[in-house]
């Protein structure tokens, strides 16, 4: 246990040193940027009053304390006599974060201002839902892998077609939806083997409901616009119309 | 108008409009399930909030804010009491006693406790409020630019050694980043274009909100989805009892634990945890029988929820007097205000003492629903804690997306949360302490401009920050906390 906590241990010393050699490295090219705010000509001012000084002593001041960081990280490594391992305990752990964080990133920067707001997250949702909450087999978490994959290869092979933006939504939209179709279906259908009996109406719920239910009072109750509004919203619209004009 | 009748403006205010009162209740017990549900915090719950008030008159968007504020930080208690897993970092010392109860059958009496303490720790740090901002705003009325630079490097060498937990260095790294942050973006005096690469949205810097909600929101998601996720039950409680003779008792214990709260909330950047943890530890070294402490002590739960209460006042004392945020819920505030074209500082204080008085009033309001909700209503949020967070966590994503959107409706917004909020998973995983990060954030213009204006006056000479008394002393209490840490005065400072 002792061997395995110093083996976490000097994991972290190392990430701990390569992140502080970075930001000393970031710091010395913000420092060199800032050159180029010392406004040169009639209106040039000295280094001190120009609008270079501040961000080049904060930088400045960043690499002097993560190269001290550097320094003192590396001693505390070599006298620990602690060496990098092959692997660790904790591994499984980062894989976690590592996969939560591509979803989100998937999410966040291609689904989102690519494909319908409501579609893309319902995909979202379900998918982290199904990976991290219920013990679904690791082949089953590896079709979720598959499908994001594919999404956002389809959102950014897409960018490349010569087509209107409006088209672009239509056709992601149209894989999205058709991801989806093959996706939810199966969760629902597989729920005992799937599911491990945690129940189907969790899911439903968490994953198609309350994402619905979250577009529709952002978007119709506190008149807030989506990021992109494809076919499912347009559809939501026309009901919403249809049901404002039913009740006039 | 004078403070008594804009208190009793604002007070009638809301009584006359029954929606008024309807959005106090709900963003209170809204608050309270922010607080409750574990993985949520008051400042996720802030930041969510004010994109959504955007659009609204300034005190209805301060009542909604100011509640959920309120409710956010008593809401912590109910997991700590009941699961032994804190809701908010605030109510991490309350498990120690609070579960103990509940395992007792206690549950319902320690909720009442909690509510009650909670709702006597706000209104005493309210009135310190009242009291101390305007004063501290007046004397600040004589501050030059030199004494505004320095009082903002104060803050995040204060908030950057106090909240870093063992390595001041990752501390002061980290407010120094939120410093470089906010260089980003066309610099207010000469208007020259820093570090935007040519990107437009970048012209009129980072913007705050996205990046609280970055800050606050993804390193919470990750963190919460890789955990054991594990499903819990909470203790049953039948009702929530304030034991009011109980309270009265504590009388003592109250009134200290309130004071360590305002003292530790004023603070910059240090919250309501570090209150409620000191306060602790005072009434375990005051009390005459030690040895209740860690069994249900009922007296150490009303010191912790007294103290991380009370701090809401302390921390929005520096925050309408100086502009400097208290913690991170109140930097969130400071984030919201200035969304609705309000700068607090001085000169609002001074200026339009309406303002705090305003502020006050919707706070009693807001403790007032508090209590409400937490004596009618808790038995349901209750209910709610038993909702894994596996299963929530992925639609706070959505939510964050949706809130960081709201904002000016720009998708630029997303990218800078999404790359803020990778950035404080990394620093928060190596220990590196994220409020420095956002005061600096904040308090990075107002240093970087008082820093070129008091340089401008001297004509670049620097023996102009030893000319005024005010700003020798910051001076010397500035070095006197980064000397401490050096090897050869730390050694001396111990002995």
């Amino acid at each position: 246990m002792a061997m395995l906590k110093n083996k976490s241990l000097s994991l972290k010393l190392a990430t701990d040193i390569l992140f502080s050699f970075f930001l000393f490295i970031v710091s010395l090219y913000f420092i060199y940027e800032a050159e180029a705010f010392q406004v040169s000509g009639a209106n040039e001012k000295p280094w001190s009053l120009s609008a270079a000084m501040f961000p080049q002593v904060i930088f400045g001041l960043i690499a002097l304390l993560s190269a001290a960081q550097v320094v003192g990280k590396c001693r505390t490594l070599a006298k620990d006599e602690l060496t990098l391992p092959s692997s660790d305990f904790s591994k499984s752990k980062a894989m976690k974060a590592g996969t939560i964080l591509l979803f989100l990133v998937s999410y966040i920067a291609i689904y989102v201002p690519n494909t319908d707001f409501l579609l893309a997250s319902i995909f979202f949702v379900s998918s982290v839902v199904v990976f991290f909450y219920y013990d679904v087999t690791s082949k089953f978490k590896g079709v979720i892998v598959s499908l994001n994959v594919f999404v956002t290869v389809c959102v950014i092979a897409t960018q490349f077609l010569d087509i209107e933006v409006q088209n672009k939504i239509f056709l992601l939209d149209f894989i999205l939806l058709f991801v989806l179709c093959l996706f939810l279906p199966a969760v629902i259908t597989f729920e005992k083997s799937l599911l491990n009996g945690k129940g189907v109406c969790d899911f439903v719920l968490f994953s198609i409901l309350i994402p619905t239910l979250i577009t529709v009072v952002f978007k119709y109750g506190l008149k807030v616009l989506m990021p992109v509004e494809g076919r499912l919203l347009t559809t939501f619209d026309f009901l919403f119309l249809w049901l404002a004009g039913s009740f006039q | 108008m004078s403070s008594f009748e804009q208190f009793f403006t604002t007070f009638s205010n809301v009584l006359v409009h029954p929606s008024y009162w309807l959005i106090i209740l709900l963003s209170s017990l809204l608050g309270i399930i922010f607080g409750a549900l574990p993985g949520l915090t008051a400042t996720l719950g802030i930041a969510l909030l004010t994109s959504l008030t955007y659009g609204m008159d300034l005190q209805v968007a301060l009542m909604a804010l100011l509640s959920l504020y309120v409710g956010a930080i008593y809401g912590g208690s109910y997991p700590s009491i009941l699961l032994n897993i804190p809701g908010t970092a605030a109510a991490a010392a309350s498990s120690i006693e609070g579960y103990p109860l509940a395992l007792q059958g206690r549950g319902g009496e320690a909720l009442g406790l909690t509510t009650t303490a909670s709702a006597v720790g706000t209104l005493l740090g309210l009135l310190v409020l009242l009291f101390m901002a305007p004063l501290i705003a007046s004397l600040s009325l004589k501050f030059t630019s030199i004494e505004f630079f320095l009082l903002a490097i104060f803050g995040i060498v204060l908030s950057g050694s106090l909240t870093s937990d063992g390595n001041i260095l990752k501390g002061w790294i980290a407010g120094l980043i939120g410093l470089g942050l906010s260089c980003v973006g066309r610099d207010q005096l000469d208007f020259i274009a820093r570090f935007t690469f040519g990107n437009e949205n970048l012209d009129m810097g980072i913007s705050i909100i996205p990046f609280l909600i970055g800050v606050f929101g993804i390193p919470q998601i990750i963190t919460a989805m890789t955990g054991s996720g594990g499903m819990v039950k909470a203790s049953k409680i039948s009702s929530i009892r304030p034991k009011l003779s109980l309270i009265a008792r504590n009388g003592k214990n109250i009134i200290r634990s309130s004071f360590i709260g305002v003292g530790v909330g004023a603070v910059p950047g240090v919250g309501e945890d570090i209150a409620s943890w000191v306060s602790y530890s005072a009434e375990k070294n005051a009390a005459e029988d030690k040895s209740k402490f860690g069994k249900g002590a009922e007296s150490g739960l009303i010191a912790t929820e007294t103290a991380n209460n009370a701090c809401i006042g302390g921390a929005l004392i520096p925050l309408l007097s100086l502009g400097i945020p208290g913690s991170a819920p109140a930097a969130m505030l400071l984030g919201a205000l200035m969304l609705h074209g309000v700068t607090p500082g001085p000169g609002l204080t001074t200026e339009k003492p309406e303002f705090l008085i305003s502020v006050i009033s919707i706070l009693i309001l807001a403790t007032i629903a508090m209590y409400i909700n937490g004596i009618v209503l808790a038995k349901q949020v209750v209910k709610l804690l038993s909702v894994p967070v596996r299963l929530f966590m992925p639609l706070v994503a959505v939510l964050c997306v949706l809130g960081a959107f709201a904002l000016g409706l720009n998708i630029f917004n997303l990218y800078i949360m999404l790359f803020v909020g990778i950035m404080a998973f990394i620093m928060q995983k190596l220990d590196y302490p994220v409020s420095p990060l956002v005061i600096g954030l904040i308090l990075g213009p107002m240093a970087d401009v008082n820093l070129r204006r008091a340089l401008l006056t001297s004509g670049g000479d620097l023996t102009v920050f030893l000319s005024r008394p005010v700003s020798l002393i910051l001076l010397v209490i500035i070095f006197f906390f980064i000397l401490r840490q050096l090897p050869f005065f730390n050694r001396k400072f111990r002995v």
